[in-house]
């Protein structure tokens, strides 16, 4: 397992907020945070965090579904958040990891959906990709960083994506999916190495319904969409031209 | 044996219904019986009454009573039915001779006689056995010389002789033999002489009051008219001087009185104190026209039945005219009694009742009364034939009644059993068709603890299937304890021998990590599965690559794929087919022995694909063959370490199947060498 060693240097440390019921998880999510240099606040329950968020608002949230009681006041929260900030970039993390689950957090606005089974690299990974987006958004885009293929290109830097020069809304997991396919046309990737390179961990249906679902974004944009190819038994392709 | 032929069986006790109607026709007819005897007892005890006190209508002449016993040669006379003709012939007359007499040296003559009373008229039938007949020569004396006939009467203590002599057969008229009393007419003594092959026949009339209840007489053959030596043969003799013995005859008097007494087809006798008959009189019985209305065949069957201890047969009167029977001697000895006797008619019977007849406290008679049993014969024969009729008809209802309710209630048990074994068939729990009796009876309870234990089985099954999702999602927060506890430790600068346990500590959390995500596999294919949409696709092309696939997959294996050369076209989702496909596959190999041919083939069958996966192996156990597609249903034993099997890749395919419209059956191979599960899906129009 790789471990990020090398702290990300920041000017001023990015301010990370975890809300999370369960203690012991909670204070290990924010030891490997702050050891990766950010500045992490624990908060037990929707209401204290809501109350901070009024405050002030984190640079970036991890939230729980379940609450404690409160078992869907993740999604609430989320609301909440997304109407303060349309920007902040929000990741569930969650033991819920039903269909239904992972697409109501989408619809909500988040940015990424994990579960809980995720190592501390790969969600370390996530953050990290999470706040470069941010970033990169904020500064001009740079044509080296951009993939082309075909009508898909892709701005690794920014994470995001066209098609026909119309933008894909792709959460960081799809993209990364995307990416992976997309950069060796007609190459079969299997399910392994499409999570390998979402750097998460998740089982052949939740890899199914993330395909299905990266499908269905570009089909809303482009009916003939037919670019993701699925190889029976094996993974997915790229089909390029 | 089934519950039907069981009631059946049982019903055959009804059987005895019968059996105690004809207990309760023999105690009928025992109590009729009774009642008969007690009523004839009574009509012997009210004419005996009748006739107490008043001897002289038994007893004509006082005289016989007084004397100690009757004479002998006493001649008994009773009442004839018809006139006998007077000509000699024995027509018209009993057969039986009622007495002879011979010549105690010669036996010639013999006189053999009958007699018999008609009104007041004493009827005698006379045959004499003589070897030469010697006729009256009225030339040789006015006074009859041949052989003759002598009757001594009694009139007024006086004995007075008649003869009867003839030159020639024919009609002949008593003379006076001696001195004439002056009571006595001997011109009103006629008869008829006959010649006969053994002698001579003489058939006499003479009215009763010149007898004076006594009656003597006696044959004399002569030997020869010149020769003075002859001989008789009587009850007396002509030396006698003594009175005649008696004629014994009926009354006229007992006879008129007695017919007042008959009735009801009863018979009534009277006899003296010697047992004699004196008087009959018989009464038709009212009924005896209607005779037996049932059948002859019935009637066998339940005279047979019926049947009582045997029975004597009825003594007749004695030529003497004494009547047997121990109802008389014990009625002459003082006491009441009442016998049965059987008749020549088989299963009809006679009761008789006898009363002694008093005179101031001695018994000088007897009244029998006796009458067939036809009466209550008709009406138990009635009776019999009713109750036949009747148990006949119970027997029926009742038999018609039990089958039918047998067969109720094994068609409740056996819908009860047949709803059970569906629900707990292959079909899957369907509780709401399962039949919940509102019965209140057993068969009810029964269905209603039927119904109550599925549904508890059902829950349980539910708890089971749902259990490993909610396990998962419980276990999965603390794995993620364990799991990032174990990231912060790698990065932390601790002992560097600690990193071989972290290593092993991941390994565990990782395969505990897959055993969570197959767990939850099934209830999240349940879950996505109604999110799928139908689209149209070809299964040959998507076989040929999954196969393809699984050859990389399954190196020890060797796959062997059958397709139709035309595309088999579906509706459905390619990527539940192949998660499917990917369970039966493994599932195969898993079974199959290393280097052995799994074999994947598709054939149509009308309207549908079916889409079969076949690998030699153990034979699947014939009691799971119903059961494989439920959840958590295993057959593996716990092996390998690194593979998860809850029994839920079947119930996957189950759902994928179900999903398609279409069906999932295990079987056998037909030569037992493996299994073969097969998926029937609807073809595309």
């Amino acid at each position: 397992m790789a471990t990020f060693r090398a702290p990300i240097v920041l000017s001023m440390p990015h301010h990370i907020a975890i809300v999370e019921d369960e203690a012991a998880l909670a204070e290990n999510y924010r030891d490997a945070l702050q050891r990766q240099g950010f500045r992490v606040s624990v908060h037990r329950d929707r209401h204290s965090a809501s109350a901070a968020f009024l405050r002030q608002l984190p640079d970036l949230a991890i939230i729980d579904v379940g609450l404690g009681d409160d078992i869907e006041g993740g999604f609430d929260l989320c609301r909440e958040l997304r109407s303060q900030s349309p920007e902040l970039p929000i990741v569930f993390l969650t033991a819920r990891d039903s269909e239904l689950d992972i697409i109501s957090g989408l619809r909500l606005g988040a940015d990424d959906y994990l579960t809980k089974s995720i190592s501390l690299a790969h969600m370390l990974a996530r953050i990290v990709a999470l706040f470069r987006r941010v970033r990169a958004l904020r500064v001009p885009e740079l044509r080296e960083h951009v993939i082309t293929q075909g009508p898909l290109s892709l701005n690794v830097e920014r994470m995001t994506a066209y098609w026909r020069e119309q933008p894909v809304p792709l959460t960081v997991t799809e993209f990364w999916m995307v990416h992976t396919l997309a950069r060796h046309p007609g190459h079969v990737k299997n399910r392994q190495q499409l999570m390998e390179c979402a750097n998460v961990v998740l089982d052949d249906n939740t890899i199914t319904s993330h395909v299905k679902r990266i499908r269905r974004k570009f089909e809303s944009l482009d009916d003939t969409f037919s670019a993701i190819e699925t190889a029976y038994g094996m993974g997915y392709r790229w089909r390029g031209n | 044996m089934s519950l039907r032929r069981q009631l059946t069986l049982v019903s055959l006790l009804l059987l005895t219904l019968p059996w105690a109607g004809c207990q309760f026709l023999r105690e009928m007819e025992g109590a009729l019986r009774e009642g008969q005897g007690r009523a004839i007892a009574a009509t012997a005890d009210a004419i005996a009454a009748s006739l107490t006190d008043q001897p002289q209508v038994l007893y004509p002449h006082p005289e016989r009573r007084r004397s100690a016993d009757d004479l002998e040669g006493s001649i008994y006379a009773p009442a004839l039915e018809l006139d006998p003709m007077l000509d000699g012939y024995e027509d018209g007359w009993p057969e039986a001779i009622q007495g002879t007499f011979e010549h105690l040296d010669t036996r010639s003559p013999t006189l053999r006689y009958r007699a018999g009373v008609r009104g007041d008229t004493l009827y005698l039938m006379l045959q004499i056995a003589d070897t030469s007949v010697t006729y009256h020569d009225p030339g040789l004396s006015p006074e009859p010389n041949g052989d003759r006939l002598i009757l001594v009467t009694w009139l007024d203590g006086r004995r007075q002789e008649y003869v009867i002599a003839t030159p020639a057969p024919g009609s002949v008229v008593a003379q006076y033999a001696g001195r004439r009393h002056p009571g006595a007419d001997a011109r009103r003594i006629r008869g008829y002489w006959q010649d006969t092959a053994e002698g001579y026949a003489l058939e006499l009339a003479l009215p009763l009051a010149l007898t004076g209840g006594r009656l003597g007489l006696y044959a004399i053959d002569v030997a020869g008219h010149r020769s003075s030596g002859w001989r008789t043969a009587g009850n007396t003799g002509p030396v006698d001087q003594a009175a005649p013995p008696w004629l014994i005859y009926p009354p006229g008097e007992l006879t008129s009185q007695l017919a007042r007494f008959a009735a009801g087809g009863q018979r009534l006798l009277v006899t003296d104190r010697h047992g004699r008959l004196l008087a009959t009189a018989t009464a038709n019985s009212n009924n005896a026209a209607t005779g037996p209305t049932t059948f002859w065949l019935l009637r066998a069957l339940y005279r047979r039945i019926l049947v009582e201890p045997a029975l004597t047969g009825q003594p007749e009167p004695a030529i003497n005219g004494t009547l047997g029977g121990e109802e008389v001697s014990a009625a002459l000895a003082g006491h009441r009694e009442q016998r049965w006797y059987h008749t020549e008619t088989p299963g009809r019977r006679t009761l008789s009742a006898a009363a002694p007849i008093r005179d101031r406290g001695t018994v000088i008679g007897t009244v029998v009364v006796q009458q067939g049993s036809e009466q209550y014969l008709s009406l138990t024969d009635r009776a019999f034939s009713r109750l036949l009729g009747y148990s006949a008809l119970a027997l029926g209802i009742a038999s018609l009644g039990l089958l039918g309710f047998a067969s109720l209630l094994s068609w409740r048990i056996r819908r009860l059993s047949r709803a059970a074994d569906r629900v707990m068939g292959n079909q899957g729990m369907e509780l709401a068709h399962f039949p919940r009796s509102r019965a209140r009876d057993e068969v009810g309870d029964l269905s209603r603890s039927y119904a109550r234990l599925l549904d508890e089985v059902h829950a349980y099954n539910e708890y089971l299937r749902t259990l490993s999702h909610k396990l998962s999602h419980e276990l999965r927060t603390p794995i993620a304890v364990i799991q990032s506890s174990l990231d912060n430790l790698s990065t932390g600068e601790g002992d560097p021998g600690d990193s071989v346990y972290i290593s092993r500590a991941r390994e565990g959390l990782a395969r505990l990590s897959h055993i969570l995500n197959a767990m939850t596999e099934a209830s999240r294919l349940e879950e996505s599965i109604g999110q799928r949409e139908h689209t149209r696709l070809d299964l040959v092309p998507l076989l040929r690559e999954v196969c393809a696939a699984y050859r990389g997959v399954y190196p020890g294996h060797r796959l062997v794929l059958h397709c139709p050369p035309g595309p088999a076209h579906i509706l459905g989702a390619a990527d539940l087919l192949v998660q499917a496909l990917d369970k039966l596959v493994d599932n195969a190999a898993s079974f199959a022995p290393a280097g052995s041919d799994i074999l994947i083939s598709l054939t149509p069958r009308d309207q549908s694909w079916a889409l079969a996966v076949s690998n030699t192996g153990p034979p699947l156990p014939a009691d799971m063959l119903g059961r494989l597609f439920s959840a958590m249903v295993s057959l593996r034993r716990r092996t390998a370490a690194e593979s998860v099997h809850l029994g839920l890749g079947l119930y996957i395919v189950k759902l994928v199947a179900d999903y398609h419209h279409g069906s999932v059956r295990a079987d056998n191979r037909d030569d037992g060498t493996g299994a073969v599960f097969t998926l029937v899906l609807p073809a595309a129009r």
